[in-house]
């Protein structure tokens, strides 16, 4: 039982601190690793539509009105 | 051909602290604005004098300094370099005319010494930096004008994501309707192909704003490349990458432990004008056993990108102790509960493996990420871009 608890707690304890170092290491590091978002890059921005929760996985999509780009 | 001061005739070079030419030698300051840009363009067809030359590996360009009349090798794409031999700034205007020229340029604002600062400054933060590297000797110092394509993209979509919460032991799955349009202005794509794309999306984001109609004159003691990416390519990246920024903006929107977009239903616009601009970086480069890293200042907004080595001892005696510290509760915490027998112990014990299993799996796999990132950083191309090029600064 002393053996598995030690299995148990070595995995814990190495995926852990690998995670926890990994971030650190990547902080110090690794410079200018963000993810970029749309907000760096839109300048009119995003904009939600329509936003409903729970509905049916058969729920029929919009179809997107054409825009003229200008 | 590089601009003369009208009073000393000494060479002018663009200084970002005053955004104007000054001139070393007289101290003089002149407004880019108060050049004729026609006056520059006649002088160059007469001084630079062009040849190709080319070996089995790699093909380059000759050109005659105007200062000292000697030969400088350039590469396919550089429109801006400095003599290896007098140091002054030369820009192959030539180039610039036969190329497309650039529609914008986002001027140096950051000046060489505080690029230095800031990154010296940012390397002394990091905890598993070596302390030879906090206290590097750069090697050379260039700042560097990237080309990027600028697109104006529109993406209108509709999308069903599906969501798995977690309430307790259970887990549901939810369905969410989102519809949702975004108007992409000016969305950038690096137009170098010397440049990895990992490097030239990290820097941005650059103040679009701040672009000033494109004026040789800002390119003066600075490198800069023309595009050798064509504004189709461009385009079609451009849309790639809107569409992935949409996405992730919709997931963003949902609340949920694990999300994905199931049903998509997207139409994007493109304005078929692609523009070209020069935006402004400095690559620091320095020596570590022997080994050349280069580290990127966007020079307008300061962000610093690039990856250095790690202290392994460091690193090493921290993996140790965390992680004997932790293994040691773990232990303690799976043995009190796998001596008790019951039924219930039992389950946990399961509940137990399956976590050690995930917590190791996924602890390597985040780790090795970070290092592929640090090692994909650090790698040749960024330096050869920053270093593959005449000196002078």
């Amino acid at each position: 039982m002393f053996v598995l608890a030690l299995i148990i707690g070595l995995a814990l304890g190495i995926g852990i601190t690998l995670a926890i170092l990994g971030r650190a290491l990547n902080t110090s590091n690794n410079l200018g690793d963000e993810k970029p978002k749309i907000t760096d890059f839109s300048n009119r921005g995003f904009v939600m539509v329509v936003k409903q929760d729970r509905v049916r996985s058969d729920t029929k999509l919009d179809i997107p009105i054409p825009r003229n780009r200008n | 051909m590089i601009r003369s001061c009208p009073n000393c005739a000494s060479n002018l070079t663009f200084n970002p602290a005053m955004q104007k030419l000054s001139c070393e030698y007289c101290g003089g300051s002149f407004d880019v604005s108060e050049f004729d840009v026609d006056e520059t363009h006649e002088k160059e067809t007469v001084n630079i004098t062009e040849k190709t030359e080319s070996t089995s590996e790699i093909s380059y360009n000759v050109f005659t300094c105007n200062t000292c009349g000697a030969e400088i090798a350039v590469n396919s794409t550089e429109t801006a370099t400095f003599c290896v031999y007098c140091g002054n700034s030369n820009i192959i205007f030539s180039r610039i005319k036969k190329s497309k020229k650039p529609d914008l340029i986002l001027p140096f604002e950051v000046t060489k010494e505080e690029a230095e600062h800031d990154i010296r400054k940012k390397l002394a933060k990091g905890f598993f930096v070596p302390k030879d590297i906090k206290n590097f000797k750069a090697e050379s110092i260039r700042g560097i004008y990237i080309p990027y394509h600028i697109s104006d993209i529109d993406i209108e979509g509709s999308v069903i994501i599906k969501g798995v919460k977690k309430s307790g032991k259970h887990s549901h799955t939810y369905y969410y309707k989102r519809d949702a349009f975004c108007t992409f202005d000016h969305i950038t794509t690096d137009a170098s192909r010397m440049l990895d794309d990992s490097s030239s999306i990290r820097i941005e984001p650059f103040p679009y704003y701040s672009c000033v109609p494109f004026d040789e004159d800002y390119l003066s003691g600075f490198y800069a490349d023309v595009a050798d990416i064509n504004s189709s390519a461009a385009l079609s990246l451009a849309k790639q990458r809107a569409q992935f920024l949409f996405e992730e903006a919709l997931l963003e929107s949902v609340s949920a432990s694990s999300k994905k977009i199931i049903k998509s239903n997207y139409r994007v616009t493109e304005n078929p004008k692609v523009r070209t601009a020069f935006f402004p970086a400095w690559f620091l480069t320095f020596r570590y056993k022997d080994k050349v890293y280069t580290v990127i200042e966007n020079a307008r907004t300061k962000k610093i990108i690039g990856a250095v080595p790690w202290d392994t001892k460091k690193f090493v005696g921290m993996f140790i102790s965390i992680a004997t510290g932790i293994t040691a509760v773990a232990t303690m915490i799976a043995y009190a509960i796998t001596i008790d027998m019951s039924k219930d112990s039992s389950k946990a014990i399961m509940y137990m493996i399956f976590g050690a299993i995930a917590a190791f799996v996924g602890g390597v796999n985040y780790f090795k990420r970070i290092k592929k990132s640090i090692e994909r950083t650090t790698a040749a191309s960024i330096i050869k871009y920053a270093n593959n090029r005449q000196g002078g600064q």
